[in-house]
Formats: structure tokens, sequence, C-alpha cells
């Protein structure tokens, strides 16, 4: 599906801001299931020095500071992509969808495990603790039941991901960006960041690899309804590392595969390696943040399926 | 004295026989040091230290021949008691300090330093050498490397687990090379030396190593002790690495002449007095992060003439704390910005940034198989045999000989609440658990070897008098980097050793430490004499003003200095005035109690001098020794503990002497008061002593410190609080007409100081006209008004002829005494009663005013204004 997507963030100071620095990561990348068609994103005011460079994974990030007072800051990010299907029989659901070929989760956990002799696996770094999804004993006992040795992991994970979806209440005031998965866990609340983040500590406490995905999500309009500009969200999910099958992204929010309508702007440990803005300021007093999302089918699109 | 190069055979006699004896006598009520004796012989450098030591004693007495006398070793003793003395007391001459934040009280401990230094024969330095020299290329290569290419990890040679997984592992470090590929320029590496002599590597400093200057400090006292063993033994001087590092430095900076700063974390952190002595020894601006920020990639220092390029940072800040916006957004002590600075290679950070996971014991693991895979060689300094849990084979290995090791963290342990476990302390159960606990979580656990660690001989003044002893020590030795790609190590060390009768050896946990002699065999002759002073390697780079957070400092210890200084003298006439018999004074008491309250020497509640003289003294002398101020006046004790703070904060450019006059002074007073109910007398003894030592402090400031930029601020802070002050004093006694009596008249006088200067002027007449004419309008005396804005104006002009020169025109604009026309003064006060004083008062009340806004466009100009930042990371509003 062709999607276009406009991400605007607005910052309105009460007092000037003298000076800042930001980093931005805001272009959605191009994956074996997405293709970036183009990406533009625009700062006002115009920042004093602007620069791109790559992560520690290549993904795009930009940065820009300012050293003269401004009382506002509007990033706005424009972008089209073409996402890919997933199988019918994977969508929906994750209680109607298996994926038959799947390693036991043990063998999966065995395999992250070093050993001097063994090949080179970039999925390994995402089995040790991160600063926002610290592996913890109570993540341990919260999988325990669902982690028989032969369970696969992708049942793992699927059983895992609808468990929170089923325990956790959607509520976006219970939270902030800074909140670890501990404490969401400990409030059973929380918003799509907390819900991946409580997933990936529990996948990591069994020593499998889950890392945090940074994303938008295209959201239909109750039926009858025009589509509202800006109504959409940026959106977070989870992949967990199955060896041969690679990664499978799980969406604890919506309780399903991450699928056409997920378009990924960037992978990391948690929230913390991605924040689709970040910045530090001198000044500025309080401030009021407007963050206004749009995915948008694009007419005549055409899917990737095949 | 005799300086022969061959010693005396009847000393040498003494020495071999008596002497060894007396030596292993003592050493028996301790233990024997290993590296002191080698079985029952005295190793041959500590002959020679003995030797080079017992001949200068006695030298320095009746000659030679009288070493073999039996009093010789007990005299000998007596001798090294006096220099251990010694070095105790140049500890606390030099204020070397170590802050201990685990101690209740903060308060910053004296540095512990033992008299004997640890002496390294040439055969083990030069094996330390060769092997830290191999070791730090390898450390800078797996850096390069992991940063880069990574093919260590991708070959297997290192786990994904304690590189990538390492909370200390930058992530946005990843892909940047540092200029001239050195990650590494002070590498710190800890070594324990086995019984049998062989020296081994049990931990490595490599993010902000601390020490260097410790180490000089040692080094100063120690050699200066035993000077002539020092040069017969041809030990060699650390300053040139010293040099090297700058020189190293500057040649990895695009810069020809780079500005160099040292970045300190500030004056809380445990080794700030260390980065203070670096700084003035390296000639190194010493900055904390508030005084550096980044525009357009580049680092900048905040100074009073503007932003001034910043090209090379030795820090000494932990490296995941520099820089919020990229690394952890919870540091204060960061500067916003600097990792962009250092990816766009426009500033060298030593060391480079992402270097601290290289600490973790589970690196030592996997080296030695790095250093075969990269260059076909063993380690030839090896590490103490080191097992990371997470590699399935180490584990199942080491568990079941758990007895016989150290169980240690994987990962980064800043609050230090994993205290090393040795296996043979452990209990059955307790090992079984840890065998456990282990299991759980492997990767996070490293097991160590268990060495027992050598003693160096130690000069013990214990309970049971004097001995030589020994005790568990382990040396840091350094390698610093000596241009691009290449290394030297420091000939010399920090020897860190541990309490009596304990083996571990922590700083942190009550150690103490010795000066490290390497003897490299590289020194020939050494007839260079020891200095006792050490001059800065390299000059203050000039041109480059003052920081504005120091500036900033400085201008309110002087503010707070005249504060003390007015505040100790209105208390001590106050409580005279109380005590004296006289029949008080409406108008005087009233004027008194007013300034009282204005000063912050008793609340606004306490009755006036008038309503209850009794309660009025009490309350005075209760909020002097206030410290908190908690009885809400803001006394003197509170002001005393406020410039303790402001001194403490620009410590960097205060000589010791005056830090130490204030610590010296609060203590002081502060003790006077803890009795609870202190007499009017004792009160004002108290205060007359204070009043002397804030005469010190401002002779200090006035005679001991250079006529910068730095000077000009803190004089501008007296000067203005000063005028803020006794403008005030003055309108209100005259307003109160508290001149009217002698003795009011009188306390006005001694309120400016200026007693004498009346009567030698104006003899026995008392009329307010004189008054104002000396306190106001006078331009030499140097309590007047006048005086005081007159010199403030000729210091801001000099502080501001360079830059942003505007305010000498602003003083215009002000009505300021030295600018008020006499003669209209003069008519006013012609007529002499005191109907007509109104106009005076009135200008005297807008002094006030004046002085006050002047303070606030100071700031406004100069100051950081070192306003919070706040970390945004956006999103949250509005997710999934």
């Amino acid at each position: 599906m062709r999607l276009a997507i406009t991400h605007e963030t607005h910052y309105r100071y009460s007092s000037d801001v003298e000076q800042a620095h930001h980093v931005a990561m805001l272009y959605p990348l191009s994956t074996p299931t997405q293709d970036l068609m183009w990406a533009r994103v625009d700062i006002y005011p115009q920042p004093d020095t602007q620069s791109e460079s790559l992560d520690a994974l290549q993904q795009r990030r930009l940065y820009f500071d300012f050293s003269q007072p401004h009382s506002e800051l509007k990033v706005v990010a424009h972008s089209e992509v073409i996402t890919r299907a997933l199988p019918s029989n994977q969508q929906g659901k994750l209680d109607r969808v298996a994926i038959p070929v799947s390693l036991a989760w043990t063998e999966v956990a065995d395999y992250m495990r070093y050993n001097a002799n063994q090949s080179f696996d970039g999925a390994r770094e995402f089995v040790q603790s991160s600063p926002l999804a610290l592996v913890a004993p109570v993540f341990a006992r919260y999988v325990e039941d669902l982690a028989t040795p032969s369970t696969s992991v992708f049942r793992l994970a699927s059983e895992l991901c609808q468990r929170i979806h089923r325990e956790f209440a959607y509520a976006p005031d219970a939270t902030d960006v800074d909140t670890s998965p501990l404490r969401a866990f400990e409030l059973k609340r929380g918003v799509c960041q907390d819900f991946a983040q409580v997933m990936i500590a529990s996948l990591r406490s069994l020593g499998l690899a889950a890392r945090y995905v940074s994303g938008y999500l295209l959201t239909e309009p109750p039926p009858g309804q025009p589509r509202l500009i800006g109504a959409d969200a940026s959106h977070a999910w989870v992949a967990v590392y199955c060896p041969r099958a690679g990664w499978l992204e799980f969406d604890p929010t919506n309780n399903c595969l991450a699928g056409e309508g997920h378009v990924v702007v960037a992978y990391g440990r948690d929230y913390s390696d991605v924040p689709p803005l970040r910045g530090v300021i001198r000044g500025g007093g309080a401030h009021t943040l407007q963050v206004r999302v749009t995915v948008m089918p694009v007419d005549g699109s055409t899917t990737l399926d095949g | 004295m005799t300086r022969t190069s061959t010693p005396n055979a009847s000393l040498r006699d003494a020495i071999d026989r008596s002497f060894v004896e007396r030596l292993a006598q003592d050493c028996a009520f301790a233990a024997k040091s290993e590296m002191m004796f080698s079985g029952d012989e005295l190793a041959p450098h500590w002959k020679s230290f003995f030797e080079q030591s017992l001949r200068a004693h006695h030298g320095l007495r009746s000659g030679v021949e009288a070493a073999d006398s039996p009093e010789s070793v007990e005299s000998f003793r007596a001798r090294l008691l006096e220099l251990n003395a010694t070095v105790q007391r140049r500890v606390a001459d030099n204020g070397i300090t170590y802050n201990v934040y685990s101690d209740a009280s903060s308060q910053a401990r004296p540095w512990s330093l033992d008299l004997l230094p640890m002496i390294v024969p040439q055969h083990e330095w030069q094996s330390i050498e060769r092997g830290v020299l191999q070791r730090v290329h390898l450390l800078n290569d797996v850096l390069n490397d992991v940063y880069g290419a990574q093919t260590l990890v991708k070959r297997g040679l290192l786990p994904t687990a304690i590189v990538k997984a390492h909370p200390r592992y930058l992530r946005p470090a990843h892909g940047i090379a540092p200029p001239g590929g050195t990650h590494l320029h002070i590498t710190g590496f800890d070594l324990a030396r086995g019984a049998d002599g062989t020296w081994w590597i049990i931990s490595q400093r490599t993010d902000a190593p601390s020490g260097l200057g410790y180490l000089l400090e040692n080094r100063m006292i120690v050699s200066r002790l035993f000077p002539d063993a020092f040069r017969e033994l041809r030990i060699e001087r650390v300053l040139e690495a010293y040099k090297g590092l700058m020189s190293s430095l500057a040649s990895h900076s695009k810069v020809s002449s780079p500005h160099i700063v040292l970045l300190t974390p500030g004056p809380f952190n445990e080794t700030y007095f260390e980065h203070v002595y670096l700084a003035r020894y390296l000639g190194l601006t010493l900055a904390e992060g508030g005084d550096l920020v980044v525009r357009n990639e580049r680092v900048w220092l905040k100074t009073i003439k503007g932003l001034s390029p910043v090209d090379v940072i030795l820090r000494r800040l932990d490296d995941d704390f520099l820089d919020p916006l990229e690394l952890r957004s919870d540091s204060a002590l960061g500067i916003p910005g600097l990792i962009q600075a250092y990816r766009a290679g426009n500033v060298v950070l030593a060391n480079a940034p992402g270097s601290a996971w290289l600490e973790s014991s589970a690196v030592l693991a996997f080296l030695p198989r790095i250093a075969d895979a990269l260059y076909g060689e063993a380690m030839s300094l090896p590490s103490i045999a080191t097992w990371w849990c997470g590699e399935q084979s180490a584990m199942q290995s080491m568990l079941p000989a758990l007895e016989s090791l150290v169980i240690k963290p994987t990962y980064s342990d800043r609050a230090r609440r994993f205290v090393p476990v040795t296996g043979h302390s452990l209990s059955e159960r307790e090992r079984k658990q840890w065998v456990a606990r282990i299991a759980r979580k492997p990767e996070n656990f490293v097991a160590q070897a268990y060495l027992p660690l050598s003693r160096t001989p130690t000069f013990d003044t214990g309970g049971s008098g004097s001995v030589l002893g020994s005790r568990a020590a382990m040396l840091r030795v350094y390698a610093i980097s000596d241009g691009v790609g290449q290394w030297r190590v420091l000939p010399g060390g920090l020897a860190r050793v541990a309490p009596p009768g304990k083996e571990i050896v922590s700083m942190y946990r009550g150690g103490s430490s010795a000066d490290v002699w390497a003897v490299t065999g590289r020194v020939r002759e050494d007839r260079a004499p020891l200095s006792s002073m050490l001059t800065p390697i390299r000059t203050h780079q000039s041109g480059i003003g003052i920081t504005s957070r120091a500036a900033e400092n400085l201008f309110w210890l002087g503010r707070y200095t005249e504060r003390l200084d007015n505040s100790t003298r209105l208390a001590r006439i106050t409580l005279e005035a109380l005590a004296s018999n006289d029949e008080g004074n409406a108008n005087t008491e009233s004027w008194l109690s007013a300034l009282a309250v204005e000063n912050g020497l008793v609340t606004k509640e306490v009755p006036t001098m008038r309503q209850s003289a009794a309660v009025f003294e009490r309350a005075l002398i209760a909020s002097l020794a206030d410290r908190d101020a908690g009885l809400g006046a803001y006394s003197v004790a509170a002001t005393l503990q406020t410039l303790k703070q402001t001194a403490f904060a620009v410590r960097e450019r205060l000589a010791l002497e005056q830090w130490t006059l204030v610590t010296a002074s609060e203590q002081e007073f502060h003790s006077t008061f803890s009795n609870r109910s202190v007499s009017s007398q004792a009160a004002l003894r108290a205060l007359e002593r204070l009043a002397q030592q804030v005469m010190a402090m401002t002779g200090a400031q006035a005679d001991r410190m250079t006529r910068d930029d730095g000077w000009r601020m803190l004089s501008v802070g007296r000067q203005i609080e000063r005028l803020v002050m006794l403008s005030h004093a003055l309108a209100e006694a005259l307003e109160a007409n508290a001149i009217s009596t002698d003795s009011g008249f009188a306390l006005v006088l001694a309120l400016f100081d200026s007693t004498i200067t009346y009567r030698a002027r104006y003899l026995q007449r008392r009329d307010a006209r004189s008054l104002v004419e000396l306190l106001a309008l006078d331009r030499d005396n140097p309590r007047s008004l006048a005086w005081v804005s007159q010199t403030l104006q000729s210091r801001l002009a000099k502080l501001d002829n360079t830059a942003m020169g505007v305010l000498p025109e602003l003083l215009q604009e002000r009505s300021l005494p030295h600018q008020w026309s006499e003669s209209l003064i003069q008519s006013q006060l012609s007529r002499g009663d005191a109907g007509d004083l109104a106009p005076i008062i009135d200008r005297l009340k807008s002094v006030i005013d004046e002085a006050s806004g002047l303070s606030d466009v100071i700031s406004q100009r100069y100051f950081s204004h070192a306003q919070r930042t706040q970390t945004l990371g956006a999103g949250s509003a509005n997710e999934g």
C-alpha cells in the first residue's frame, strides 16, 4: 500500500529558548517489507546548523541546533512509503494467526548465548538489558507459564503479546516517555511504548532477542466518517528474533502482527535509542507540545505482494 | 656532608648486620614485605635506599663512622619518624584532599600518603613497561574496531554481550573515528605483584583515570625527603611524561596551538583536588560542563570576554555524562551537542567517549585471543586469570573452583554496590547460593583467580610505636599518548596501599598511597636538583578571559566577604552598645535596631533594643551562630557558610591559604557557639577574632591575587556590597538623627571604620556636615562612599576595556557619590541643622538602588546565567 505520512511536532515555549540542540529520527526506513519513496523534514525556525548522520544500525538521524532565541519549534516530517501486506493467513487478531516454521524458544535462547566458535549474528545485541527495558525477575515470572521448553518462539511471543493486550489498559496519561517498563508493569496501564517495552523486557528475561520498533500506524476512520488530518499517532511495537525466520514483528497494542498499515521509522533496543525528536534546551520556561500525525493511503496505490 | 658514590665500608657493614636484623625484627611485628626482602636478604635496591638515607642522616650529624654504633638504627628510626611527620604536614599544607561521598559529613578528607616509596627494580619495571605498551596499543585497536568495522565481534573474539550490551558501550559514538585514531590518551593499569615477583594486570582504567595529580604531589613530597637515595637509585623523573601528554594532545588537534581545557564534574567530585592541581600545573583552563557550549558543531568556552573556541578537552567527567542530548539525558554536568562536535571532528576528547566498557573485568578474559589474532603475540604482561561466566565452557570449568576465585560484576558498577566477593571467605552455603546466582544470569559475572597481594614496606606509627611494616598494595601505572599511534609509560605510578590487616586496596574504602620509584635503566646521572615547587609546564593561554562561572563566583565571593566584614562589625558595635552602661538614646537605638534587621542580624519580629534590650540581645547572639539561617535571620555564621561555599566553587583561583583561612575561621566561629548559652562577652570575643580573620582574608585578596579580571570581579563585588551597606547605614543614621548624641555619632564612625580618620581631621567637632564630608564625599578615605564608587568605576573601566565596553557609560548615567557635585551638597549642608538633611538622605537612598541596578547589569553582561536545561523527548502526547 502506498502511504503518505505527515508528522508534525510543535513546541511552544512560554519564554524564549536561548539555545537548543536536537536530534530527530523521522525518516522511515527501507526494509524488505517497506520501500521509502521520499522523505523530507522541515524545521521552523531555520536552525543554525543541520547535519545528518547514521546511527549504529545505519539509520538516518538529523542533528540541528539553535543559538538564537526562539519561542517555538516546529518540525514537520513528510514521506511516502510503499508497504507490503502480510500473507492473508497472518492478518487479523493474533489468536487466529500461526506461523508454522519456528524454533523452540529454548533453542533460540541457546543460540543467543556466546560461544567462541559460533558465527556472527547481529541480533545478539538485543538480548541484554537496555536503559528502558531492564531485565528483571518480575518479567521472567510474567512469562514463565507460557515458556514450556518446547513452545515455539513464535507461539511464545504471540501468547505474551495477547496477554499484554488483554491485561494492560490503554491510558495515555498514566505514563510518559521515561516510564520504565517496571513501572508500567506495576500499573498495568500505559501506551504503545510501554506495552512494547514490557514485552521486550519479558522476552529478554528468557534470553531471547527483542527490539523496539518506532513507526506509524494507519488507522481506519469509523465507518461513514471522513479521515481526520492529524488524528493518527506515532506508534511502537516489538520485533522478536527467530533464527532463519528473522525478526517477527508483534503489535501488543493492537494484538496483531505488524502488517501493511505499520510503517517502520527506526529500530532500537528501546525508545531511548530512537525517539522521533529529542532535544536539550536552555531557557524556554514551560512548554506546550502538539503532535499531529497523518497516515493516508495515496490514491491508486499499488500493493507490493508477490 | 660526604657524598661519595660507594658507601663507606663500615656503613655497609652496619646495614648488613645490625640494621637488617633490626628491620627484620621490626617487620616481625607486622608482616615482612616481599618487596623489600628476598628471604632474609634485603633486596639490593632497598639496601641502597637505606645506605643513602642513613648516610645523609649521619652525614648531617657526625659523619659516616657513626653508623656502626648500635644506637644508629634507633636514631635512624627517630629520623624516619620525623620525616613521616613532615609528610603528614606537607599533605596538610598543600591542602591535598580526597572527597568521600560515603562520608556523612561529606567533608574533604586529607590525602593519605606513606613515607616510604614503593621501589620497582629495573627488571620488574622493564617487563611492566613492555607489557603496558603492548596492552595500550591493543586496547586502542580494540576500540577502533568496535566503533568501526566490528570484526572482533563478528569473528567471535569478543562476545556481543560484553561490548554492545555493556551500558558503557556508547552507541552514538559508533562510526566516529577520533582524531589520529587515538581513543586512549591516558590509561591506568592496576597491577598486583605475586610473591615470586611477577606482576599481573588486575584491572584497566580506560575512561577518565584519576591519580595523575596525586602522583605528582606524592613525588614532590617523598623524593625531597630522600634526595640522595633518589639520585643514587637513578629513579627516572616523571615530568617529561606530563609534557609529552600536552604535546601529544596538541598534535591530535587540527589547530596549531590549540586551546585545551580540563573538564571537571565540579567541586563535589571525589578527586576535585587533583583536577584543580593538574589544571594549574598543565596550564589548562579548568571548566565545568556549564562553562562550555556547542555552536555550529564547535565547542566554546564562555568567558567574560565572550566565547572562546576550545580545541581539546581533557576530561575527568565520565563519558556517559558528557552530552545530555545523545548520552545520559539526566546529566546536568555535560555539554549538549558535544558528541556532534566530536563527530564533526572539531574537538579532541581525551579519552575519546566510549572507552569505559573496557574497564569490565570480563574484557580481560578475551585479550589473549585478540592479541593472538591481531598481532600473533601473547600478552607480555598477562592479566590475572579471568573467566567470563557468560561463556558456558568457562563457567562450567570455573564454578567448582569458586573457593579460589574472586567474583566481580561484568557491567559497570558506578555506585560501587558490588564489593568483589572472595570465594574463600564464603561459607559452604553462601558458595552454593553464589553458584546458583551465577547460573541464573551468568553473563553478569566474572571470576578471577585470587592473588594474595604482595606487601610494600610501610613505616607504621601505630600503637606499639613506630615500626617498619608492610601492607598489601597495588600499583597503578599510566600509559600516556605520545603523538599519533604512540604511547609511553609514565615512569612511576601511584601505589595504593591497604589499611593495616586488610587485603582490599581502595582509596575509597580507607587505604593510603605511596610514591612509586621506577628504576627504568634510562637515567645515567642525575644531578638536577629536586624542585620544591612545580612551575606550570605550559603557560596559561593568554588572551582567554576567565570563565563566566569563575567571574560570577568571584563577584559573589567579593560581596560575601564584604558582607561578612560589615555584619561582623555591625554585630560588634551593637553588642558593645548593649553592654555599655550608658543610658541608651532612643534615636541611636532605633537606628541600630533597624540596621540589625536590614543586615540580617535579627528578624523584624524581634522587639527593638528600645522595647527590650535583653530579648534583642539574646536574639542577636542566637542568630550569630545560626549557619542555616533556621531562625530566619541571615547573620554572621550564615554569611560565613555561604562565603565558604562560594570560595569552594572557585577554589581553583584562590591561593591555598585563602581557602584555609575561610575554612579555619568558619570552624572556629562555629565551635565557639557550639555551647548553647553564649554570653555577650564571649560573643564579642568571637566576633573580634573573626574580624581579624576577615581582615586577613581581605588582605590576602588584596596582596596575594594577581590583578587580573578575576580579581577585578572580586573587587567590584566588594565595592558594590560596601556601597549598598554603607549608603543605607548613613541614610538611616541621618534620618533617625542617630548622630545627635556623642555615642551615636561615635557609632556611625565606628561602623564606617573611620573613627581615627575623623578625629585626625576634625578633632572634637561633631556635626552632620563634617560627617557627610568624610563618609560620603571624601575621595581619599577608603571607607567613604565617593572613594568606593570611584574605585568601582575604575575597576569596571579596566574590566571592560576590551569587548563590551559600555559599562562606564552606564555608570555615567547613574548618580554615584563620586559624581555628586560637592558644592551642591555643601550648600545644602551649610546651614547645619538636621532639617535640611532630607535631600542628602534621598541621594544616599538612591545610591542603594543604583548599586543594586549595577549589580544586575554586571550579572546580565558577564555571567553565564546557568539557566537549567530541559530535556525534550517528543512524541508522548500522541503516541499509540
